[in-house]
């Protein structure tokens, strides 16, 4: 059975792989291709950061009472994120090639560093404390839209 | 907040492990210096004091002082480790500064109460910054390979300091030599560089290659592999040393350290030919080119052991330190100090005022140009050490200037960005 842990960090790759898509092909000039990618890549992060905030954390806060820990520090990088994310769609709007990049590679350092906590602290515990659960609390991140 | 090894938040003050970052390019500029005003003499025998001076120039001032500002940043945020009476840091900083000064005076012979200042100063500076990374690294569970990595480092570190004293002691005249001289200085050399300095750098790839390029993992199981046999070499080495083993011995042992520094650089340089991100910028060749000289430099030095000709040591220095371990270093730099500007001066404004993206805090055009110096002092310093070309070396020494200046001044235009400044 799939853990919390293992299908949340696949969303990750996956967010990672639609990024390095779509930087391939702006770099390559090939804005079209990569407008779409990027596209996917906004939709993609926007989507796992609802199923976090809608369905893992509100299970996390209630298992293990921590309502001010982890899950309060990933909300507020959530907020981050989310105001490079709104640069660039702007840029990919207006077609701003060097500020979908430079918005990109700013987004993609706070990212990483995001994941790397996730990855090595949250999911772990949420795999813990969540364990009889998971394959409900996987199956509705699954369904958010 | 903690647990499973992972800190949040914990990063440690902006000015700690900027102070260390800054302070790396002015030594980076004397060493350069120092090769145009010597030339080629600094290349002839690694005995002579103005070698040694130029070596420390290059190990203290640039090398350990990145580590250290490295470690006080990573222990807390990538392997969750407290590191205790963090402010002390800023005294490390300033032992550690005045220690390689006096260090250089007394190499140099300016005076002989240089050597008991250098010997206090780096002692303290050392003694501080071990037991506040010791005691941090050795309070957090090993599971990942970087930690055990890093403690290699820390280990070796411990014990290469204490032979460099022991040896500035006996310059100084302060006691006899307990060990024999050219003993001392294999081991010196072997245990700082491919134990502190190696161990740290390999450790970190595991880490920020996949996190930088999106690259596939590190195998976990190659890095542990790879750490054990580092391990294994670099204390079977350091016994062989000692025991003035037989240079078959050394041989024997040594191998095995050097066939895993080959692994290890070819699974990295795979994993960053098969990356994910297309984007080719210096820190990638930054890496590259590092990586390159790795294996390289080791091999020089395995046959250092038993063929005793200088110039295969100078290959080895002149490999491991420029074309590994400074370039690495450099590389790094461009990643981490825009993102720790970013990351404390700019994310919590992001949203509420109009904020640099990291490439206005750090442009790439800044960047590569300082890369191109960097990779030309490199080339131009190897073939005109080796082959005693005064006038080679001279260039290099030029290129090794403008290198370090222009990566001082890239930093100094990060670091004076400020959200008042930005927003005006």
């Amino acid at each position: 059975m799939q853990t919390i842990s293992e299908f949340m960090a696949a969303d990750h790759a996956r967010c990672d792989q639609l990024y390095a898509d779509g930087e391939s092909e702006l770099l390559a000039g090939n804005f079209e291709e990569g407008r779409e990618n990027m596209t996917a890549f906004d939709l993609g992060m926007r989507r796992h950061f609802e199923m976090e905030e809608e369905i893992l954390f509100p299970a996390f806060e209630q298992a293990t009472g921590m309502t001010q820990g982890p899950t309060m520090v990933m909300r507020a990088e959530h907020t981050q994120m989310n105001a490079i994310l709104e640069q660039m769609e702007e840029a990919l709007e207006s077609g701003d090639t060097d500020t979908i990049l430079g918005a990109g590679e700013t987004l993609l350092m706070m990212m990483q560093q995001h994941n790397m906590k996730e990855e090595g602290m949250l999911y772990p515990m949420a795999d813990q404390h969540l364990a009889e659960q998971a394959a409900n609390l996987i199956q509705r991140m699954r369904e958010v839209e | 907040m903690r647990s499973s090894g992972l800190s949040l938040d914990q990063a440690p003050p902006e000015d700690i492990p900027f102070r260390f970052f800054i302070t790396a390019p002015v030594f980076g500029l004397l060493a350069g210096s120092f090769v145009l005003y010597r030339g080629s003499s600094l290349f002839s025998s690694s005995w002579s004091f103005e070698t040694i001076a130029l070596t420390h120039l290059i190990t203290l001032g640039w090398v350990i002082m990145v580590m250290m500002g490295a470690f006080y940043q990573m222990v807390p945020v990538l392997v969750g480790g407290q590191v205790p009476w963090i402010s002390f840091s800023r005294l490390v900083h300033a032992l550690l500064s005045l220690g390689v000064i006096a260090l250089i005076g007394g190499l140099l012979q300016y005076s002989p109460l240089l050597y008991p200042l250098a010997i206090s100063t780096l002692l303290l500076a050392f003694i501080i910054f071990l037991t506040q990374l010791l005691t941090a690294l050795f309070s957090v569970e090993a599971k990942r390979p970087i930690v055990t990595a890093m403690r290699i480092s820390l280990v070796s570190l411990t014990f290469a300091v204490l032979l460099g004293i022991l040896e500035i002691g006996t310059f100084s005249g302060l006691w006899p030599a307990l060990l024999d001289r050219t003993i001392l200085k294999s081991l010196h050399i072997t245990l700082a560089l491919t134990g502190a300095v190696g161990g740290l750098i390999v450790g970190v790839g595991f880490h920020v290659i996949p996190m930088f390029y999106l690259s596939s993992p590190f195998p976990q199981q190659r890095a542990v592999w790879i750490l054990r046999t580092g391990m294994f070499s670099l204390a079977a080495v350091s016994l062989s040393l000692l025991l003035s083993a037989n240079s078959t011995t050394l041989l024997l042992v040594t191998l095995p350290g050097v066939l895993a520094s080959i692994i290890y650089a070819a699974t990295v340089l795979r994993m960053l030919q098969q990356r994910k991100r297309k984007v080719v910028d210096a820190t990638l060749r930054f890496w590259q080119i590092g990586l390159l000289a790795f294996p390289f430099s080791l091999l020089c030095l395995t046959v250092s052991f038993f063929w005793t000709d200088e110039r295969l040591l100078f290959g080895f220095g002149l490999l491991f330190l420029l074309g590994f371990a400074v370039t690495i270093t450099n590389g790094m730099l461009y990643k981490i100090v825009p993102f720790l500007i970013w990351f404390h001066r700019f994310s919590s404004l992001v949203g509420k005022a109009k904020v640099p993206l990291l490439k206005d805090i750090l442009p790439e055009k800044r960047t590569r140009g300082q890369l191109h110096f960097a990779t030309l002092a490199l080339f131009l310093l190897l073939p005109g050490a080796i082959l005693q070309i005064d006038g080679l070396v001279r260039i290099a020494g030029v290129c090794w200037m403008v290198s370090s200046l222009w990566l001082g001044l890239n930093l100094m235009h990060a670091l004076r960005l400020k959200p008042v400044l930005y927003e005006q």
